[in-house]
């Protein structure tokens, strides 16, 4: 018999399991094995957490999906590891490792440890066994087994509002009647029931819940109002809508919600009331329901307002659909903004709600009227709407489109320009910053007074740099410089998140390099003076002027 | 430089807030429970547990409302406690301080707790107080595991508890927006996310120290496995502390990852749901990643975020949102077209406190209930068995079980040392 002809099958797959599979599959080779516990047991706290995750990973690799065969391998491993291992800490970790790999196996090794002296021993033995062989804890019943007198005393009486809470959910189950006796006559409880009244399927008993909207208590009326879905019946449309006679300003407000949620065209004129509230909390509500009904019927009735109703009607029919942004409406206030044939006070509305709805289109339509509406008065209408607009449009080039024509078609006429450039900061292009500079250059002061007022309102850094040069090309104009550090403080002041961080570095480090006098570098440093953590990061890790940094370090503090 | 334009007070005030709501978040006024200014018994009790790094706003904003009086705060660092105590004592001398959080949830004078302290103990103390009858505000991420999770998810339900997890973003008005964009398709079929989570050094295993006095520490273990005391494990530190460790978070994956996947499950209307797909890193691409069952991929990490935390890949657009209210969209108009009456208008709050508040006198769910909270924290939780265990996760969120790999679906749960098991 040769050497070869003893080898059986079985005797292969052991040796592949034992000396190839390891490599290829995850088995801790010894190499890798000892150098693991050697950190483990070394004094580099670092390097004994890097052979923890290594020893994790080894574990991981070995118990994943198709790796079944090397799980007991590893496990054995880790076991005979287990009683030679000096320390506790590496002890436990090789515990933790068992409840990840370790099968049936394990479990006497580590029932011996259970009654370890060592307590933290002891509990990583059983947290092992609890991973290896799960227990389900029983769950309790939750009241299940009680009748329904246990149930209503429970609902009525218990300490703790949980307890009243399933106690109430289960009795409306068994005898809604009684549900509802108890919670017509519930406490601080009542609004907990009702929500469960309203939303479970005993059709008594939700009604017995909407009736509380009837209820002189405004905590019941406020938990009925929002258990209230889009399915609810018609009438509580009406209820609601009676209900914003009451002088609690919670329960109108909760009311009005609810109109924004379940409402139709019924609720419209209750709501244009309240959308010139003097309440603010009243005014946006009012505006947010306007905007939820989903009730097409809205906008049509809105439509007709506008197109047949008297001068007010017209005006608010404008706004309510601006608030809805119904469709088609941006070119209705194009329309109406460019008309100047219309009521004033409509012309007016359509240029105010351009903030809301106005589009691209817009834009031309508001520079001419700053252009040429200054008679007609609405010049500071269409200048407001303009700023705000353009916030929301966020289009500066198509922006400057416009107000390069409005400059080219107001050429000559100084207060029309001026009138442009108080308000160029709407479009905050390269190409108006260009411009400024060339209408500075021309040394017309009521110009160069205008360009310093907007360019510290300016939308982006761009602004900041362009103050360096015209402070540059002062040509030793102490005052003309120290507006133009003001200016670039003022920037720095009024910026937000939206500004980039490191930009606003570079544009202080910048002003900081070429101010001449102490007074101009402080007016570029106070514009630090609501500093937050961000700033304070950056002037930590980063270099920057030491006494801007000292500035900042001390601003963010306070 | 930069051209982006300032948007950030128009976002707060402006029309865009306006033309996107959708449930308008109230401030309850004085009078909300009864004709007239509210008695001592309309006001909100409520209990701070754990006064640490992220307690602080919460102190002070419970402490400075009309509606709300802070009873109690607890702390397993006496210190802590009494410097809590000392500040709400300001508003209420009645408030009183504990060490154990058990002696607030046994008060049934206190209506709700918030609970700051780190994610191993969230679910415990959450789901007791609800058994004990208080609402919750829990920090995010909701829960240190899946099953913690579902008996959350069980326990909301069980004792009807308001509950609000803190993931915060979602009262952001810009987030809001990013969200409602994508929704309605205005920037077409998503493709991939990109969220920006950051990383943290690997910890250290730390030599023991003595347990500082006043400091229970271990209660602060807890159910988690027990290891000997060092500061930088235990430590309430944004760069690392216990943020740091697997025992007592998903690190990113759970510290940033519970606002970002957050909001991305929101956007892709998945919040009663989740991914399928969990990949470590360097397992088939240079990043991790995660994919719903429609193909969108989440990206950790990778790509360029334009500037932001967040960003949307879409078919027709690009949605890009940040903190601070900093939103862009490609096009650039998409960031200000208002909502028509027929778009998908999302909940609306605008402070996430307030509408916790609002909640527990109205009954009504709040932004970020359980339900929700469990999914992100889901996700968070099954990024870090993927990174931990180096391997892809298949997921199937309609059972909430891992798929075809048995070792890997132990660590949907961890084991609990004896006396901190999960209450029912």
């Amino acid at each position: 018999m040769t050497f070869l002809k003893k080898i059986t099958a079985r005797t292969l797959i052991a040796a592949l399991s034992l000396a190839i599979l390891p490599v290829l599959t995850g088995q801790i080779s010894d190499a890798d094995f000892e150098s693991i516990f050697s950190r483990l047991n070394g004094d580099d706290y670092d390097a004994r957490y890097a052979a923890r995750m290594d020893l994790q990973d080894h574990v991981s690799a070995a118990s994943a999906p198709g790796n079944e065969e090397q799980q007991p391998i590893v496990e054995q491993q880790l076991l005979d590891r287990l009683s030679s291992e000096p320390l506790l800490t590496t002890k436990l970790w090789l515990l933790r490792q068992l409840g990840s790999i370790g099968s049936e196996v394990s479990l006497p090794a580590l029932k011996v440890l259970l009654d370890s002296k060592d307590v933290e021993l002891a509990e990583g033995a059983q947290q092992a066994i609890d991973r290896i062989v799960p227990t389900v804890s029983p769950k309790p019943g939750f009241f299940a087994d009680l009748g329904v007198d246990e149930l209503e005393d429970i609902a009525r009486n218990s300490a703790n509002r949980s307890e009243r809470f399933m106690a109430f959910s289960l009795l409306a189950n068994k005898k809604a009647k009684i549900a509802a006796a108890v919670m017509a006559e519930a406490g601080p409880s009542a609004p907990d029931f009702i929500r469960a009244a309203m939303l479970g399927s005993n059709s008594n008993l939700r009604k017995q819940a909407l009736s509380q909207l009837a209820n002189s208590d405004v905590s019941h009326q406020i938990a009925v109002i929002a258990a209230l879905d889009p399915k609810a019946p018609s009438s509580v449309e009406k209820t609601l809508l009676e209900l914003l006679a009451t002088d609690n300003e919670t329960l109108e407000l909760q009311t009005i919600e609810a109109l924004g949620r379940i409402g139709s065209v019924r609720s419209l004129d209750a709501l244009l009331e309240r959308i010139e509230s003097r309440s603010r909390d009243v005014r946006d509500a009012a505006v947010d329901a306007l905007a939820s009904i989903a009730d097409q019927k809205i906008d049509s009735n809105l439509r007709k307002q506008l197109a047949d109703g008297e001068k007010e009607e017209r005006v608010m029919a404008l706004k309510a659909l601006s608030l809805r942004a119904s469709p088609g409406v941006n070119e209705l206030v194009n329309t109406y903004a460019a008309d100047e044939s219309v009521d004033h006070e409509l012309r007016e509305e359509a240029i105010a709600n351009m903030e809301l709805v106005g589009d691209v289109d817009s834009f031309p339509i508001l520079i001419d009227i700053v252009v040429n509406g200054e008679a007609s008065g609405l010049r500071r209408d269409a200048q407001k709407s303009l700023k705000r607009m353009s916030l929301r449009l966020a289009d500066p080039d198509a922006a400057w489109n416009a107000f390069a024509a409005g400059f080219e078609a107001s050429k000559g006429d100084l207060d029309t320009q001026l009138a442009l450039m108080l308000v160029s900061d709407s479009a905050p292009s390269k190409d108006a910053i260009d411009y400024l500079e060339s209408a500075w250059a021309t040394n017309e002061p009521r110009i160069q007074k205008m360009v310093l007022r907007v360019l510290p309102t300016w939308r982006n850094w761009d602004a900041g740099f362009a103050l360096l040069e015209l402070a540059k090309a002062a040509d030793g104009d102490s005052e003309l410089e120290s507006q133009c550090y003001k200016g670039v403080g003022k920037l720095i002041l009024g910026s937000d998140a939206t500004f980039p961080l490191e930009s606003k570095f570079k544009l202080a480090g910048a002003a900081l390099e070429q101010a001449q006098t102490p007074a101009d570098r402080q007016s570029v440093i106070e514009g630090f003076r609501y500093s937050t953590w961000r700033e304070r990061v950056h002037v930590t890790y980063n270099e920057v002027d030491p006494e801007l940094k000292e500035a900042v370090l001390a601003y963010a503090k306070n | 430089m930069t051209k982006t334009p300032n948007r950030r007070t128009f976002l707060k005030s402006g029309a865009i807030a306006m033309a996107s709501t959708f449930a308008a978040p109230m401030i309850l006024k004085a009078a909300t429970l009864g004709r007239g200014q509210p008695g001592p018994n309309s006001r909100i009790n409520i209990g701070l547990i754990g006064n640490g790094l992220i307690m602080g706003g919460h102190r002070d904003y419970f402490r400075a409302r009309e509606h709300t009086v802070v009873a109690a705060v607890c702390d397993l660092y006496t210190d802590r406690m009494e410097s809590a105590l000392a500040d709400c004592r300001k508003e209420n001398n009645a408030c009183e301080g504990y060490k154990d959080f058990e002696e607030i949830l046994a008060r049934t004078d206190i209506d709700a707790v918030v609970i700051g302290t780190p994610d191993h103990w969230h679910a415990a103390i959450a789901i007791a107080a609800m058994k004990g009858g208080k609402d919750v505000y829990v920090e995010k991420p909701m829960t240190l595991t899946i099953e913690e999770g579902k008996a959350m998810v069980a326990a909301e339900k069980r004792y009807g508890r308001i509950l609000q997890v803190g993931s915060q973003q979602r009262s952001e008005n810009a987030f809001r927006k990013a969200a409602e964009i994508v929704r309605n398709g205005w920037i077409g079929k998503v493709k991939q996310v990109h969220c920006n989570l950051g990383s943290f050094a690997q910890p250290s295993e730390y030599p023991a120290e003595p347990v500082p006095e006043g400091f229970d520490y271990e209660k602060w273990l807890g159910p988690t496995p027990w290891e000997p005391y060092n500061m930088n494990r235990v430590e309430s530190n944004y760069g690392g502390g216990w943020r740091n460790f697997w025992e007592y978070g998903s690190r990113k994956n759970g510290d940033w990852g519970a606002h970002h996947y957050d909001i991305t499950q929101w956007a892709l209307n998945r919040d009663d749901s989740g991914p399928v797909l969990f990949v470590p890193k360097s397992e088939d691409q240079p990043y991790q990643y995660y994919e719903y069952d429609d193909g969108v991929r989440v990206i950790r990490d990778w790509g360029d975020l334009k500037g932001h935390m967040i960003r949307f890949v879409g078919e027709e657009g690009e949605v890009m949102v940040s903190r601070d209210n900093r939103l862009d969209t490609l096009p650039v108009s998409l960031a200000g077209k208002p909502l028509g009456p027929k778009d998908t208008r999302l909940y609306k709050s605008t402070d996430h406190r307030a509408n916790w508040i609002e909640g527990i006198y109205t009954r009504k769910p709040t932004i970020c209930p359980a339900s929700v909270g469990h999914r992100t924290a889901t996700i968070c939780q099954l990024a870090g068995i993927a990174e931990r265990l180096g391997r892809t996760i298949e997921w199937d969120p309609v059972t909430e079980q891992i798929q075809n790999d048995p070792r890997a679906a132990l660590w949907q749960d961890r084991p609990r040392r004896a006396g901190y098991e999960l209450p029912v």
